[in-house]
């Protein structure tokens, strides 16, 4: 168990390593020549039009919240789907993968109970037209 | 073939506004007096024998050197183009402007289409609209001085906005 | 001292190879080059394999500013803006007659060649040129960066000296130096 974390961490390790290197090498190592025109916004090199707080439309912004829900509910599925013999057998499964013991239903009805809470979630979403684009 | 606007518009003025028109490599023209100049275009658009509900084209011409037969005549011409999408019949309107006072009315209030081809003829050639809601330069920019169109704008002069440091690599 | 002259050229060797094939270019396409210059990023002449692939519209991810097309009067504090706002090692290409002289115009609002703004390195003539005549060009940039001639790179090379002459207390003497010294553009059959 512990191997598993230390995969992870390692791979953290790595990616924040790596991006703090490239910085430091383009910091230290790369020309600095500051003028006023590198802080001044960019808009194709003519003068800034416009404030860029402008208001956004809120279905932007539904799109991503139903995104999150449903794309959390997909990422549950996997796990259960891996266990999914295991959830299934009454017993204890075999090195073989053979069931010992009868079937049981408790993975299926454990995720269709999931699913349905969510189900009913995303009937109400749709009822109110927060799904569609318009 | 656009004959009949010719006829009408002799019929309806009558007192000398039409300072000529005549056909011209199968196109008919018509040369209007200057203060008659937003009179004969309402008449245009709204009479239902010419019905020219379409704006296509103002230009501006210098006639510096090129006034020939008339030289006390107008320096300017301006030259709208007008098509009736009903009748499909075309005329092409000459407005003279002289150098002096180099005003006309302005075709914004008959058709909206005329806003930028005035700003256009503006801009280059130095033509102010009377009534124009926003006359100023379309293509030059507001830095510029002059007329570029002009016959006597010199075309090899330069007004750079901005040019870098010569002799350096910046 | 020699080997820290040799490994600090050996190194800045290195840096202008991986630049050189690396390069992102901002195409500041205005006119009618703007065909030739999506036929060479196209299949048939893939600019891609000289490295140069992306197209970055932003001048802050850009490192080549190619000016595709003719410049006006009017756009010229645009186009001068914009290459301030490219961080460096940066180079320009001027693309076609009208950014290199203002091609066949001669008027009141055509800027005569797009260095009266930013430094040009490459001058790629054509109306509009031949996609194999831009590789060309491109080659001919890939040989100057790979030397240490764009102008901006002599720029910098020449200030770090000049930090590096005033740090020693000695005097600097030469205006813009490069790291190497400026030679001819080599003949194909003398390829490096």
């Amino acid at each position: 168990m512990t191997s598993d974390y230390l995969s992870t961490a390692l791979m953290i390790l790595a990616g924040v390593g790596f991006a703090l290197l490239l910085t430091a090498a383009a910091r230290y190592l790369g020309p600095h020549r500051p003028n006023a025109a590198k802080d001044y916004p960019y808009e194709c090199g003519s003068e800034v039009i416009g404030s860029p707080r402008a208001r956004f439309e809120v279905k932007f912004y539904q799109v991503a919240i139903v995104f999150l829900v449903f794309d959390i509910e997909t990422a549950f599925l996997y796990p259960w789907a891996l266990k999914y013999r295991a959830l299934s057998c009454a017993g204890a499964v075999s090195a073989a993968g053979a069931c010992t013991g009868g079937v049981s239903f408790f993975g299926l009805g454990e995720i269709l109970v999931f699913m349905g809470i969510l189900i009913v979630g995303l009937a109400y979403v749709w009822r109110k037209r927060a799904v569609g684009w318009e | 073939m656009a004959q009949i606007v010719l006829d009408r518009l002799a019929a309806q003025f009558t007192g000398g506004e039409i300072l000529e028109s005549g056909t011209s490599h199968g196109d008919e023209w018509a040369r209007v007096r200057r203060d008659a100049w937003i009179a004969v275009a309402t008449f245009l658009r709204d009479d239902p024998a010419t019905k020219m509900e379409m704006f296509i084209d103002l230009t501006g011409v210098d006639r510096l050197g090129m006034r020939g037969g008339n030289p006390e005549g107008p320096r300017f011409d301006v030259v709208v183009h007008l098509y009736s999408v009903s009748h499909k019949h075309r005329i092409r309107l000459y407005g003279g402007v002289t150098e002096e006072d180099p005003t006309i009315d302005t075709l914004v209030g008959v058709w909206e289409g005329a806003n930028w081809y005035e700003r256009e003829a503006y801009d280059l050639y130095g033509v102010r609209f009377k009534g124009h809601p926003d006359l100023r330069r379309i293509l030059m920019y507001p830095e510029f001085v002059g007329h570029p169109l002009r016959k006597d704008y010199p075309k090899e002069k330069r007004q750079p906005l901005v040019r870098r440091q010569a002799g350096t690599r910046e | 001292m020699g080997a820290l002259d040799w490994m600090t050229t050996k190194l800045t060797d290195a840096t202008n190879w991986a630049r050189k094939f690396s390069l992102f270019q901002y195409p500041f396409v205005t006119a009618c080059c703007g065909m030739e210059f999506m036929s060479v990023a196209a299949p048939k002449y893939d600019i891609a394999r000289f490295g140069a692939e992306f197209p970055r519209f932003s001048p802050r991810q850009a490192d080549l500013l190619i000016i595709v097309g003719t410049i006006t009067e009017r756009q010229g504090p645009a186009l001068r803006r914009i290459y301030e706002q490219m961080a460096e090692p940066k180079w320009v290409v001027a693309f076609g007659v009208c950014a290199s002289t203002g091609g066949f115009y001669q008027n009141y609002s055509t800027m005569p060649g797009a260095d009266q703004v930013v430094p040009v390195d490459v001058y790629i003539p054509g109306c509009p040129p031949r996609p194999e005549q831009v590789l060309d060009g491109l080659i001919l940039l890939q040989e100057r960066i790979a030397r240490g001639e764009g102008h901006n790179q002599v720029t910098i090379a020449a200030e770090s000296a000049a930090r590096k002459a005033a740090k020693l207390g000695q005097e600097y003497d030469g205006p813009l130096v490069s790291i190497r010294p400026l030679g001819p553009h080599k003949a194909e059959s003398e390829s490096k």
